[in-house]
């Protein structure tokens, strides 16, 4: 593909990723200056779908390297497989058939090699794009041994020697800004904030992520969710997942507009907690939401 | 020719451009990222030079692209974005724009000093010469700071100021009093200079650079970033009704970052795990004894016991509605947390938290229940309990969180019992809701600042730094 931001913009449509302008520039930037893109924002904004969508875009494997405390090299770059090697090594002891000589040479091949997310990425000869989601949720230690591995991109194994990378792979790291992520690694990344959408681009999505939906459903949907995101302190806002569920719900439902009963049965599918659906019960409840829906909903966001 | 060759050359150009001699862009952008430092965005050299490639990517002549371009390459944050955001409009504007800007600069510089002036003349009196000789009029010698504080007086307080110059000094030939009268009114203004300072809310002070060009541009940062995230910069005694639920949203989100980010922090990272030998061995005995499945020891991830000890005094009542907010905030995030609240007395009041219950129900409850709103403050006695009925919550894996503005009696005995207690526990964390710029005329910050780290928190902005820099450490 011939890489420029038209194109790119083109792509993300054509994958049924609606992207703003500001997305649109900040990962064709990453692209162009093979820097890693890190995307920061709330749960559920469309941040691990951007590396989905690229390896779309560049038809290429996607690379995926889910954080979680305590994930160590081991699990994130490669580790020898013990148990094949031991095997090798009983066997060599029983057997006198020559395949089984020179155990040493042959148990640090590459047959008891097991290759974990960035060892792959690293070693791939079509350029992958490798997601590294949830970033914050990784040690410190962890987190310092990534930026370097994501500057120079190679490793090092001691049986092995120094592996560089055949193909820069593209990275995507995404975080939902539960911890502050070191200098070291932002700096070495170009840096996108999505925050959630608005009502115009979720009326969008909705519309491309569900069929079937009348249009004044979908407008109705959008508006709603921005009003709920927007006058309610929630402990957890809706997502854009949460948005395209409710909306098939209610196509599931027949519903070709929203109505105080159709958002009764359906709270459970946009509200994930007690407290907020309380919330939403006593603070706005469903017949004033329609009332806001219709009057034009939120059109101010901040 | 490959894509970073081609990169590498429009850098080049870019290069030869600077070199050339006409360096427009050049000197604006270095003046751009200057202004970003000023106002609190750290960029260093390595992301200006991310930044130019980032440019020589993207069309110049688009700001949109030029904006995301910067965004994407010095901006960390979503407050940096919004720092940057605000600068750009602000600097890269129509000569017309600057031109503009300029004027009104210019026409509140001449303000000002008609206001110095005024206040020049205004702080005047008169005195008879000695032995009958006529009145003189004798204006104090003030300095330009002293007399911007006048102006800023309100009206009634300048009034007041002149008539009490006027009816007690007028004519007091007896002895030369222009020293006193001086020495008076300079520690008058000096007070409401204090006074005014502290009423002035806002975001963090802004390092001016002195080059005027620059400072206008600062400025019109600061004052937007003032109107736009008013609450987040306003001290939190100001937060008005209407604006509390927003706020409390916001103070449980930064209650919620700061349990995740302490636990984080002293949680025991192993990342060798350690054998379990009879585990392997019991295991492995179907191979032959052949060490084939290892079998590892449970990682036991230790979070921290948070111990919370909040001041709800007669000098902490501003700031109550925010205590509570905070406690009932971090004991719904963290499992192993032990609430107090003290005045004269110190009560637990861990269980009323614990409730799964509204805000608004535990507020009252304890609000109710506890006889400690409002009172005197006695820290030494609270700690007394603390160390005394409460030890067994004190050990190496205990974090202490105090909310206090340091203000209470038996400040030197408390200080003596702060420092046993931190042998006792992981560390000490106060957050003190008494402003910064007065810390140094309250001894009691510098005795409590020995024996805990402490951190200015009297706006939602100081309790995010705090969860944002590298202070929890």
């Amino acid at each position: 593909m011939d890489l420029s931001i038209e194109n790119l913009k083109a792509k993300f449509n054509e994958f049924g990723y609606i992207a703003d302008y500001e997305t649109v520039v900040t990962a064709y930037l990453a692209l162009k200056m093979n820097k890693p893109l890190l995307v920061e924002g709330p749960p559920g904004v469309g941040k691990t779908e951007i590396a989905k969508v690229l390896a779309g875009v560049f038809d290429t494997e996607l690379i995926r390297l889910q954080c979680y405390e305590g994930l160590d090299e081991n699990k994130a770059l490669y580790e020898w497989n013990y148990q094949k090697q031991l095997i090798k090594i009983q066997l060599s002891q029983i057997s006198t058939n020559d395949q089984c000589q020179n155990t040493e040479d042959n148990l640090f091949s590459e047959e008891y090699l097991l290759e974990r997310p960035l060892l792959k990425a690293i070693r791939s000869d079509n350029k992958p794009v490798l997601l590294i989601d949830e970033i914050d949720k990784v040690d410190q230690e962890f987190e310092a041994f990534l930026f370097e591995v994501l500057s120079d991109f190679q490793v090092s194994i001691p049986e092995w020697g120094t592996l560089k990378a055949k193909q820069i792979p593209v990275v995507v790291l995404t975080s939902n800004a539960e911890r502050e992520l070191s200098d070291g690694l932002k700096r070495r990344c170009v840096y996108l904030y999505l925050d959630y959408p608005s009502p115009d681009k979720e009326l969008r999505i909705i519309t491309a992520k569900v069929p079937g939906i009348s249009e004044r459903l979908s407008m109705e949907v959008s508006r709603a969710v921005s009003f709920i995101r927007e006058k309610l302190e929630l402990r957890k806002k809706p997502s854009i997942a949460e948005t395209i569920d409710w909306a098939r719900a209610l196509v599931s439902l027949d519903a070709d507009r929203m109505s105080p009963d159709m958002v009764n049965f359906t709270l459970n599918v946009i509200f994930k907690n007690k407290d907020d659906i309380d919330l939403f019960r006593q603070n706005l409840g469903p017949q004033e939401l329609i009332s806001a829906v219709q009057n034009g909903g939120s059109q101010s966001r901040r | 020719m490959s894509t970073g060759n081609v990169q590498n050359e429009k850098v080049q150009q870019f290069v030869d451009h600077v070199e050339s001699g006409e360096q427009y862009i050049e000197k604006n952008l270095t003046r751009f990222m200057h202004i970003l430092r000023h106002l609190g965005i750290r960029i260093s050299s390595a992301e200006v030079v991310d930044a130019v490639k980032a440019l020589a990517s993207v069309d110049m002549l688009d700001g949109i692209q030029v904006l995301t371009a910067f965004k994407a390459t010095l901006a960390k944050s979503p407050e940096d974005r919004l720092i940057l955001e605000k600068a750009f409009r602000a600097f890269f504007v129509t000569p017309e724009q600057k031109a503009e800007r300029t004027e009104k600069r210019k026409e509140r510089e001449e303000i000002e000093a008609q206001e110095m002036q005024a206040a020049e003349e205004e702080i005047s009196y008169q005195v008879e010469g000695p032995q009958g000789e006529e009145q003189r009029d004798v204006t104090i010698p003030l300095t330009d700071e002293e007399k911007k504080t006048y102006s800023k007086l309100p009206e009634n307080q300048k009034k007041r100021l002149n008539d009490y110059l006027n009816k007690q000094f007028q004519s007091n030939s007896v002895n030369n009093p222009e020293e006193l009268i001086t020495s008076m009114i300079k520690s008058s203004l000096n007070y409401w200079k204090y006074y005014l300072k502290l009423q002035d809310d806002g975001p963090p002070e802004i390092n001016y650079t002195g080059e005027e060009e620059i400072d206008e541009i600062l400025q019109e940062v600061a004052a937007e970033l003032r109107d736009d995230e008013q609450l987040y910069y306003k001290d939190i005694e100001k937060i008005t009704e209407t604006d509390m639920p927003t706020a409390a949203s916001l103070i449980a989100k930064l209650s919620r970052r700061l349990a995740t980010r302490i636990s984080r922090r002293y949680h025991r990272s192993k990342k060798r795990q350690r054998l379990d030998i009879r585990r392997t061995i019991r295991h492995n005995i179907r191979f032959g004894g052949t060490m084939f499945n290892l079998k590892y020891k449970t990682k036991k991830i230790e979070k921290p016991r948070i111990v919370l000890i909040c001041d709800v005094s007669g000098s902490m009542a501003k700031y109550a509605a925010f205590v509570l907010q905070f406690m009932y905030g971090l004991s719904s995030s963290v499992q192993e947390i032990e609430s107090f609240i003290f005045s004269e007395e110190i009560e637990r009041v861990t269980d009323e938290f614990k409730k799964p219950q509204s805000f608004d129900i535990t507020m009252t409850e304890i609000i109710n229940r506890s006889e400690s709103w409002g009172r005197g403050t006695d820290f030494n006695k609270a700690l007394a309990v603390i160390t005394g009925s409460y030890r067994h919550l004190l050990n190496k894996d205990t974090f202490i969180i105090i909310v206090s503005d340091t203000k209470t009696l038996n400040a030197e005995k408390s200080g003596a019992r702060l420092s046993d207690l931190k042998k006792k526990v992981k560390d000490i964390v106060w957050l003190n809701t008494l402003p910064k710029k007065v810390w140094s005329s309250a001894p009691t910050v510098s005795i409590f600042s020995r024996h805990s780290r402490m951190f200015e928190c009297n706006t939602l902005a100081h309790l995010d730094r705090i969860m944002r820099s590298q202070m929890l450490k």
